[in-house]
């Protein structure tokens, strides 16, 4: 089913909101682009943890980690209507993915939004209640890791995937090949955990993986 | 890993059609390290002498490769028939009744020499490493695999169809996935795991012809029992409402075969569809990233003192016309009075003349720079916009197959039901009846039973396809780093190889529920003249001819390298000129000498057939090689070895011309001038039909 543009643009919106205020909570503000992309990819693809569906099932790979250039767009918008700061504005050049990158670093302006966030949070507690367990078990990356971590991710570092090819953890292709969320259920076999306890524990692999290259 | 024929030599003797040196019948052709050039004319047997250097390797086994895509074919060797054996016998009128041909080759660290006889290609010597060996075609096959390092003798045949060879016929390898699989399991996995993966491919596909021929089998006699229902006479009310509905469940079972097959070609093209609609997105970006940031560049030149989110908003507005603040698009009129307002160094705010010393460097507005990359974005976005549409349209037609497929599955079944109740309802006399059903009652728990037994395997083959398809992976990178030299020299586009392995059935029956089983496989991107960034072009189709065929060839140099990396290897290519147009022909050459100047542990050999004064590639190739001595010692001069057509009989000055033309392009470079004796005679042979 084609999704109306608009919709999807105002969902994206909320989203980008939603993240910031997760990453705010947890510590990480202002907050750097790439790590902004990167809990949106993690938020994506640990989502079944938690009995989410996905907000996007899949993204073109790129080198150098996730980036979703419509999430891009909905940040930029945001600033444009004055909801989020955006800072140390720069573009850098990207040799591996051939193409400029945004670096900057975005803060809400909270008191146009808390009213928002406040709502979104009454109507869909679990999800917010999710991005607020992953931000802070993001958060145990230390700051040169952040924006550099989702490359060692299950489903992203999959080698079957090329760079330039579509990572799918359940758009088309079975949700089964989803080998974070697979990773994440694994953790203490035989114990019940709860999802972000999942969380914390799946991050913390990551973060291992990140600091053994 | 593998290794692939390093060529030596080969002798044909008592052979009509190469009569060789003062027509003695002996006709030596040597493989120099590097390149060697079987050069002639129509008629006089070039294709026919690779024809035979393929037969030497292969004896009289072959695997019975279809014209088009490999698809799913069985590997295993078969004997040539009578008339393959006798192809070149069938060329001379003496039957080649003495004819032989002898090739000496490498193969890794053993050296092999094989004399066959032309009559009937049977194998006369075979000599290992100076030792006389057994003349059984199945100890030459045997030894052959074995020293490749491959599992069977068919692996063999199909790298020398596949990769070795590069026949008239272009057999597509990069854009044929069935191809890439075989050869990169028969190339990167051990023989042992590379027959063990054939082993049970060919267990399910057995297995899967079997269940679908006795459910069809099954099926015919469903039908026949119901006719035969039908023709009695009682309860005819009922038998009219039967054959009806039997001929109702025919049909439906006929579109859910279709329905099935389009499935899987609806879900490849949306599959295909989002890549291109996300690239396309991506490029969007890109370029949109670009031009905003050299428009922030000149903002932060005019603006230095305004808020950095101020700056960011009229750098968007200045890309891509788009309100930020208010989210209107398309606001071109405000965009070009911000940018006139900045070229005259006034406040885009309250418009008043700005007092600041500029910087020397300044990014003007109006650079030519910034036009480009504002025309790139605007090509960038109907690109993507265009892709999306695909996308679009190609899920939807997508899941409408799918909604299609499942009120089809759902009215199959609830007419089959209809038959089933039908059938019961017919008076339940006669032997006849009771025997019949019974029979079918047997075939359909067989077809049940074959069809779960169908399903497990298939199963388990995707599992063990997953660990080695991940071990064949470890080799990408290098294969795409091969082609990308090797590409990227001969095409003005811009060309990747992508690591991208196909879903696949394995077998024609319904998926039953098993997922595809993911097989190893490249595709190629390709910049275009009307396409912003890389584009997959997934049917050979999408190319123009010259690329195509240098795109396999790239693909092909990359695997040779990769797969036999302690071995120098052969390519043999006929008529490579055949699609080049003459800008392609400097990069053709450069990149064939590329193949035939370097190697792993040893030079490579490339073999190249060509007619005289068929282009400007057989003048471009020697001088790119530049023997020592001699710039023309790599030909191999048919008109001298063969038998004399009558158009080089009718035409001989003109040949002659040609070959002059020939020694003095040749040796454009060269400080050497032609020598006489170079002048030829093209009516009877008086060399010795290689070299000078």
């Amino acid at each position: 089913m084609v999704m109306d543009t608009d919709l999807r643009a105002r969902q994206q919106s909320v989203r980008v909101l939603v993240l910031l205020d997760a990453l705010a909570r947890a510590g990480l503000v202002p907050t750097p682009a790439p790590a902004l992309h990167e809990l949106a990819y993690l938020a994506n693809v640990l989502s079944p943890v938690f009995d989410l569906t996905p907000f996007d099932a899949k993204l073109l790979k790129r080198a150098t980690g996730p980036y979703y250039p419509e999430l891009q767009l909905a940040i930029d918008r945001l600033v444009g209507r004055g909801l989020v700061d955006a800072m140390k504005v720069e573009y850098r050049y990207l040799a591996e993915d051939k193409r400029y990158r945004v670096l900057a670093q975005y803060r809400l302006r909270r008191p146009l939004v808390r009213a928002a966030l406040e709502r979104h949070g009454q109507v869909f507690a679990q999800e917010a209640q999710f991005l607020h367990e992953l931000a802070a078990a993001y958060s145990v990356l230390s700051d040169d890791k952040l924006g550099h971590a989702a490359v060692q991710d299950a489903r992203y570092a999959d080698i079957s995937v090329d760079v330039s090819e579509v990572i799918d953890f359940g758009e088309y292709d079975n949700p089964a090949k989803n080998f974070s969320r697979n990773a994440a259920m694994t953790f203490a076999a035989g114990r019940r955990l709860e999802p972000a306890e999942r969380l914390y524990l799946y991050l913390d692999h990551l973060n291992t993986r990140v600091a053994h290259g | 890993m593998a290794h692939f024929p390093l060529l030596e030599q080969m002798i044909v003797e008592h052979y009509g059609l190469y009569p060789g040196k003062d027509g003695q019948g002996r006709f030596e052709i040597p493989f120099r390290e590097g390149l060697t050039l079987i050069l002639g004319a129509n008629g006089l047997g070039k294709t026919t002498l690779i024809t035979m250097l393929f037969r030497m390797l292969t004896g009289t086994g072959d695997i019975p490769l279809p014209q088009g895509r490999i698809g799913s074919v069985d590997l295993s060797v078969q004997n040539l028939d009578r008339w393959s054996q006798r192809q070149f016998a069938n060329r001379v009128n003496d039957g080649a009744q003495n004819a032989s041909a002898q090739l000496s080759f490498q193969l890794g660290a053993k050296r092999f020499q094989v004399t066959r006889r032309l009559r009937d290609l049977a194998l006369t010597t075979f000599i290992i490493d100076g030792e006389a060996a057994d003349t059984e075609e199945l100890t030459f096959r045997n030894a052959i695999a074995a020293a490749a390092e491959l599992g069977s003798f068919g692996d063999w045949i199909l790298v020398l169809r596949t990769l070795v060879f590069y026949f008239e016929d272009r057999r597509a390898l990069v854009w044929d996935p069935g191809a890439q699989k075989q050869l990169l399991r028969a190339l990167l996995l051990s023989p042992t795991l590379a027959q063990e993966w054939t082993r049970r491919e060919r267990l399910i596909l057995e297995l899967d012809s079997r269940m679908r021929n006795l459910d069809n089998a099954l099926k015919r006699e469903k039908r026949e029992s119901a006719k035969i229902d039908q023709k009695s006479t009682s309860a005819p009310g009922v038998r009219q409402a039967l054959a009806a509905a039997q001929t109702h469940l025919d049909k439906l079972q006929e579109r859910h075969a279709t329905l099935v097959e389009r499935l899987d070609l609806t879900d490849r093209m949306r599959h295909r569809a989002r890549l291109d609609a996300l690239r396309a997105e991506a490029e969007q970006d890109r370029a949109l990233r670009e031009l905003e940031r050299a428009r922030l560049l000149t903002i932060d030149a005019h603006l230095p003192h305004a808020d950095e989110s101020i700056r960011f908003i009229l750098a968007r507005l200045m890309s891509d016309a788009t309100c930020l603040v208010c989210g209107t698009e398309d606001v071109a009129a405000r965009r070009q009075s911000l940018e006139q307002a900045l070229e005259a160094r006034h406040c885009v705010i309250c418009d008043s003349l700005i007092e600041m010393s500029m910087p020397a460097d300044v990014t003007e507005i109006t650079d030519a720079r910034l036009q480009t990359l504002k025309a790139a974005y605007d090509a960038s976005v109907v690109q993507a916009a265009d892709q999306t549409r695909e996308r679009d349209e190609a899920n939807a037609a997508h899941l409408a197959t799918s909604a299609e497929l499942a009120a089809c599955a759902q009215e199959r079944d609830e007419v089959d039901q209809k038959v089933r109740d039908l059938q019961a309802q017919l008076p339940p006399d006669q032997r006849r009846v009771t025997d019949q059903q019974r029979r079918l009652d047997a075939a359909n728990e067989l077809v049940i039973d074959m069809r779960a037994r169908l399903k497990v395997a298939r199963t388990e083959f995707g599992e063990f396809l997953g660990g080695h398809r991940a071990h064949i992976a470890q080799f990408a990178d290098a294969i795409k780093a091969k082609f990308g030299e090797a590409a990227n020299g001969f095409l003005f586009e811009d060309s990747q190889l992508s690591w991208s392995p196909t879903r696949m059935q394995v077998g024609q029956a319904g998926a039953d529920g098993v997922e595809p089983v993911e097989y190893p496989a490249f595709a190629v991107d390709l910049t275009g003249s009307d396409f912003a960034g890389l584009k997959r072009r997934g049917d050979p189709e999408e190319v123009s001819e010259s690329q195509r065929e240098f795109i396999d060839l790239a693909f092909r140099m990359a695997l040779v390298h990769v797969a036999a990396p302690s071995s120098a290897a052969s390519l043999v290519i006929d008529a490579p000129e055949s699609s080049l147009d003459a800008v392609f022909v400097e990069r053709a050459a450069t990149v064939l000498g590329l193949f035939a100047k370097t190697g792993n542990h040893g030079t490579n050999r490339l073999v190249v057939t060509s007619n005289l004064g068929s282009g400007t590639l057989v003048p471009r190739l020697l001088q790119e090689i530049n023997a020592p001595g001699d710039p023309m010692a790599p030909v191999v001069d048919l008109f001298h070895a063969g038998v004399p057509t009558r158009a080089m009989v009718t035409w001989k000055e003109e040949y002659a011309a040609l070959w002059t033309h020939l020694l003095k392009a040749v040796h454009s470079d060269d400080d050497s001038e032609p020598e006489p004796e170079d002048e030829r005679d093209y009516k009877s042979g008086d060399d010795d039909g290689h070299g000078h």
